[in-house]
């Protein structure tokens, strides 16, 4: 798993922490998505244009039918443009290829904090990779998805 | 938390439309938990008793919120009227003509809103960094689960939320696996009950019936999709009325009167859960164990909060 596995790696770091100058110790690259969701509004999902939570693409405390029309939180060239995702809304977020909550879907679960990269194997019911092609959004009740993000 | 086996049908039918390329809100209706059980000898808790759990959880957390400086709300918790808007079917008359789909129950818990999140979002970024790990522990610090189908759920491993769910359920981590898993069985039997002819058949049925009634709908999930657009730009009142006129068709279409769509989907679901969720009756059966033993802590937990 991602997150434990980076949760290792520090670990490991922080027992060598007597041999290596703390200088060379690199913060892991999730640590930018961790302070973003320590940092996030509860009740908000946020999108990033960027892998490990950079580059803020925009929030949604509710729905977005359509990233790329004029209206709600992600407009214009939001549309199939994120590739990290910290949710912070204690629901499951349903994620889709096309606009109204159409296409393939994915989902972030309630517990899961954030998406730091979204890679090969995450792809919509309908087999299409979802990096680079999230049209629409909007929150799930626990059970209703059958595809998560990993 | 785990829901009536009807609630997770209906969770399911929306995966498999979802999945087929069409859209589906959420489905509503009366849930139908009479706390059954589809292995083991444990049961499913009902729903009014998931309230009291879901209350004694929240007692907890607020009291350990406060050992950390921190105000905590209990809830929003649904009720059970709340907890019956997700079936696949409707079929419970005198509930449809006083609820309709329960979208005026959902609407108004929007509005109520959640004051835990008013008042954390209130913190400047240093409180609120503060207040998340008193409530969900440090990021890093997550327990995951490997889904039935693929796929990992994972959910914070500390903190006073989870410190809460070891109180209640008597091991966090175990509570974790176990629940997750359960409310993700759907997948494994729905396609198969859904190619069912019995259900085929009694769709057909209820769509034709919907039809005369001059509701042309091929299915609960599609009514409910055309309901959300159509009510979306309505009045609270108006769109009530709405739902009330087409829940009470539904209902009366998904009656054994007619179709018997509901008494087939909740037969097929009892006969294709028993059929095909055997591997994971050990995990179904400690799901039941431990939300009973819940319960049992809740009592006490919530009559010595009242």
């Amino acid at each position: 798993m991602r997150k434990l596995t980076a949760t290792l790696a520090t670990l490991t770091l922080a027992g060598l922490g007597a041999l290596v100058p703390a200088a060379s110790v690199q913060a892991a690259p999730t640590a930018n998505c961790d302070d973003n969701y320590e940092e996030a509004k509860s009740g908000y999902m946020y999108a990033y244009r960027l892998s490990y939570c950079e580059s803020y693409l925009g929030s949604s405390k509710e729905w977005d039918e359509n990233w790329g029309n004029s209206s709600r939180s992600f407009q214009g060239d939001d549309d199939n443009r994120a590739t990290s995702i910290v949710n912070k809304t204690g629901k499951y977020v349903a994620f889709y290829r096309l606009k109204d909550y159409k296409g393939g879907h994915i989902c972030i679960a309630s517990g899961k904090k954030y998406v730091s990269s979204l890679k090969s194997d995450d792809v919509f019911s309908n087999g299409e990779t979802a990096d680079n092609r999230i049209s629409s959004h909007k929150k799930l009740a626990s059970d209703t998805c059958s595809k998560f993000m990993d | 938390m785990r829901r009536a086996f009807a609630t997770r049908f209906a969770a399911a039918v929306i995966i498999t439309a979802t999945a087929a390329g069409c859209t589906a809100s959420a489905t509503t209706g009366p849930s139908g938990n009479s706390g059954s059980s589809s292995t083991g000898q444990g049961r499913d808790l009902t729903d009014a008793e998931q309230v009291v759990v879901e209350r004694a959880e929240g007692l907890l957390t607020k009291k350990c919120m406060a050992s950390r400086g921190f105000s905590y709300w209990v809830g929003p918790i649904a009720s059970v009227d709340e907890r019956k808007t997700a079936v696949y079917v409707l079929d419970d008359l005198a509930w449809v003509r006083k609820h309709g789909y329960g979208g005026r129950l959902v609407r108004a818990a929007e509005r109520a809103g959640n004051p835990n999140f008013a008042y954390s979002n209130a913190f400047p970024r240093e409180d609120r960094v503060r207040y998340t790990r008193a409530l969900e522990g440090m990021p890093s610090d997550t327990v995951s689960v490997e889904l039935p189908r693929g796929g990992t759920v994972e959910g914070p491993a500390g903190g006073c939320r989870a410190e809460a769910q070891g109180e209640l359920y008597g091991d966090h981590e175990t509570w974790f696996r176990v629940s997750t898993i359960t409310e993700n069985l759907a997948p494994l039997f729905l396609p198969d009950l859904m190619k069912d002819k019995r259900f085929v058949h009694a769709l057909a049925s209820w769509s034709s019936c919907m039809r005369k009634k001059g509701h042309d709908y091929r299915s609960p999930e599609h009514l409910r999709l055309e309901l959300a657009r159509s009510t979306d730009a309505m009045s609270d009142g108006k769109a009530h009325a709405v739902e009330v006129e087409l829940a009470t068709a539904e209902a009366v279409c998904a009656g054994e009167d007619a179709s018997g769509l509901a008494a087939t989907a909740r037969d097929l679901e009892h006969e294709y859960r028993a059929k095909k969720l055997g591997p994971y009756a050990d995990t179904i059966a400690t799901h039941q164990r431990l939300s009973l033993a819940a319960l049992a802590r809740a009592e006490d937990i919530t009559g010595a909060a009242s």
